[in-house]
């Protein structure tokens, strides 16, 4: 192998003899590098543009030192060899449609090292062949990096991608550092054609965006970061350990229709969080799918945003938690969460004084004893009808408040705590029975308990005590289990009907009231 | 190159893949065949996810 450094001052096609030397800063006239050459660009070469005129075939290329411009107009530069391909620069300018293809067949270990540049400076790399490992070292990055027929193993050190990502189905990725993708501009595809990609994945670029065109998976112990930008899953599996989201940057996370994420961490792990959910939007199903085998002793957190930084509806998520046996734990203060769903195999619990904000449904049959505290749940919906269904009794204050919000409360439910209606319609499936530690409403908007089928009736009990609402609308509930429940009339309540147990008439205010006046009305006057 | 999306899940609907394949215009590969090659993305996904490997960080030669 003959070494070729580009020598030229000033601007330069790379097919000229003119511009080649056989020694760094030396006299030109050499060969043009070919095929059985290394190519070279050092401090020497000047601070000039190098052209390519030609598609050049060589065996390495090494820019360290070069404060010129590599031009790559529309041509693409073809690496046969092994060992170090290729080394880059951080003091160097691309221009054109930077792409270099790696073509060697062997099985030999391959290296680029394209050095910490910056998106605009960033080379595409397509690895066409081999059977051995191809390592990217340096912490570097490029643009696009494409791998067809390739067969070996993409070993690295954390690096950035500011391009496409596309993997071969035939090939692996070592399960190592950190994979950043950083474009600021455009559409971004990855493409994992089902390879397993076992690092932690970063999303940090201002304006960008990037969609996977399949399934996308990283292992358990791993982390994928949103920090800014839109990552589209476009109804793909999404697969990671953890995923986090807690900035105030803008950034978008788009499920798309028919996917979801699976998060797949176990031990004590914070495994999702948007807690500072500040422009933070969500589009598509939001489903999260928690599947990591928690074992006893250990707690999972899910970390919805923060009302107060800015967790609402529009960006709480659906979690569907249905592996382990650990604790689950929603955070004491108030998060957003969207749909929370207890299935499969999962035999934990929910920690103790959670207070999740729930905009959709609860689902809890015989899956996560609720280990309770004083913190209240907060049904929040505002729109549609969602369910509560429950066999686990809820083991918290419960407070329904969502104007226009209604939740159909499924099969009988416990609730060991102080249940408060303060906006919205609860409905009790027909009948079975909502057991409350006590009943109350808040507010001065009008508000409804009912049963869910018209003329059926439903239960709601309380075992001791006396239960006072107002605003209140109530159709086909029978009071029960021994507290008093008053709904007076002069408290804006509304006997809609085939209710029993409510005692309806005016309060005893009122009723005083009328009575002191009819004394003074029938006491004989005294003359 | 052809796209074919598909999902597939467990009997109780859980741990629903969705993924795709890519396949040449000419793949000439039966249906069967195709069928298999889902069953088989979906089988090694299902595995890694409910059984995932022992973690062993590969060392980088720098």
């Amino acid at each position: 192998m003959a070494n070729r450094y580009w020598v030229t001052g000033g601007t330069g096609n790379w097919n000229s003899t003119t511009n080649w030397s056989t020694a760094s800063g030396g006299a030109s006239g050499a060969s043009v590098p070919g095929s059985s050459d290394a190519a070279l660009f050092d401090a020497s070469s000047g601070s000039g543009t190098a052209t390519l005129d030609i598609s050049p075939t060589i065996q390495t290329l090494t820019c360290t030192g070069f404060t010129g411009t590599l031009d790559f107009t529309t041509r693409v530069i073809f690496l046969n060899s092994t060992g170090t391909v290729f080394v880059g620069a951080t003091t160097m300018t691309v221009a054109g449609t930077p792409l270099i293809t790696l073509t060697n067949s062997s099985a030999t270990a391959r290296t680029i090292t394209p050095t910490a540049v910056t998106e605009t400076n960033s080379i595409s790399f397509a690895v066409n062949a081999g059977t051995g490992n191809l390592t990217t070292t340096g912490g570097g990055a490029v643009r696009d990096l494409t791998f067809t027929g390739f067969t070996g193993s993409l070993t690295s050190t954390s690096f950035t991608i500011y391009g496409n990502l596309t993997l071969d189905a035939g090939m692996t990725v070592a399960a190592a550092a950190t994979l950043t993708f950083a474009a600021t501009s455009g559409t971004k595809t990855i493409t994992t054609n089902s390879v397993t990609v076992d690092k932690n994945l970063t999303f940090n670029g201002v304006g960008g965006t990037w969609r996977i065109t399949g399934s996308l998976t990283s292992g358990a112990t791993r982390t994928t970061t949103l920090t800014n930008g839109t990552l589209n899953l476009n109804g793909f599996t999404f697969s990671t350990g953890i995923f986090s989201t807690s900035n105030a940057n803008i950034r978008t996370l788009d499920f798309g229709t028919g996917g979801g994420i699976y998060l797949t961490a176990s031990g004590n792990n914070t495994i999702y969080t948007a807690a500072d959910s500040t422009n933070f939007s969500v589009a598509g199903d939001r489903n999260v799918f928690v599947t990591g085998v928690g074992t006893v002793g250990n707690t999972r957190t899910i970390t919805g945003g923060q009302i107060t930084l800015n967790g609402t509806a529009a960006n709480a998520l659906n979690f569907n938690i249905s592996a382990g046996a650990d604790t689950i734990n929603f955070g004491t203060a108030n998060r957003v969460f969207n749909n929370i769903q207890f299935s499969g195999s999962f035999s934990g619990n929910i920690g103790a004084n959670v207070a999740p904000q729930i905009y959709g449904f609860f689902s809890n049959n015989g899956f996560a004893t609720i280990t309770g505290g004083t913190n209240a749940w907060t049904f929040k919906s505002t729109s549609s009808t969602n369910y509560i269904s429950s066999s686990n009794a809820i083991n918290n204050p419960v407070i329904f408040d969502g104007v226009g919000g209604a939740w159909q409360i499924y099969n009988n439910l416990i609730v060991n705590g102080a249940v408060t209606l303060t906006n919205g319609t609860i409905q009790i499936a027909d009948g079975t029975t909502l057991i409350v530690e006590s009943f109350a409403t808040s507010g001065t908007n009008q508000k409804y308990l009912q049963s869910i089928t018209p003329g059926t009736q439903s239960y709601i009990s309380d075992a001791s005590g006396v239960n006072s609402v107002s605003y209140l609308t109530i159709r086909d509930i029978i009071a029960t289990g021994g507290a008093t429940w008053n709904a007076f009339y002069d408290y804006g309540n509304i006997n809609a009907g085939n209710n029993s147990g409510w005692y309806f008439g005016d309060s005893p205010t009122v009723g005083n009231e009328i009575t002191m006046r009819l004394r003074s009305f029938t006491q004989p006057r005294r003359f | 190159m052809i796209e074919v999306k598909f999902t597939l899940s467990q009997p109780d609907d859980s741990y629903k893949f969705s993924d795709t394949l890519l396949l040449a215009d000419d793949h000439g590969l039966t249906d069967a065949e195709i069928e298999a090659m889902k069953q088989a993305r979906y089988d090694k996904w299902y595995d890694y996810i409910t059984n995932p490997p022992p973690v062993v960080d590969e060392p980088i030669v720098e």
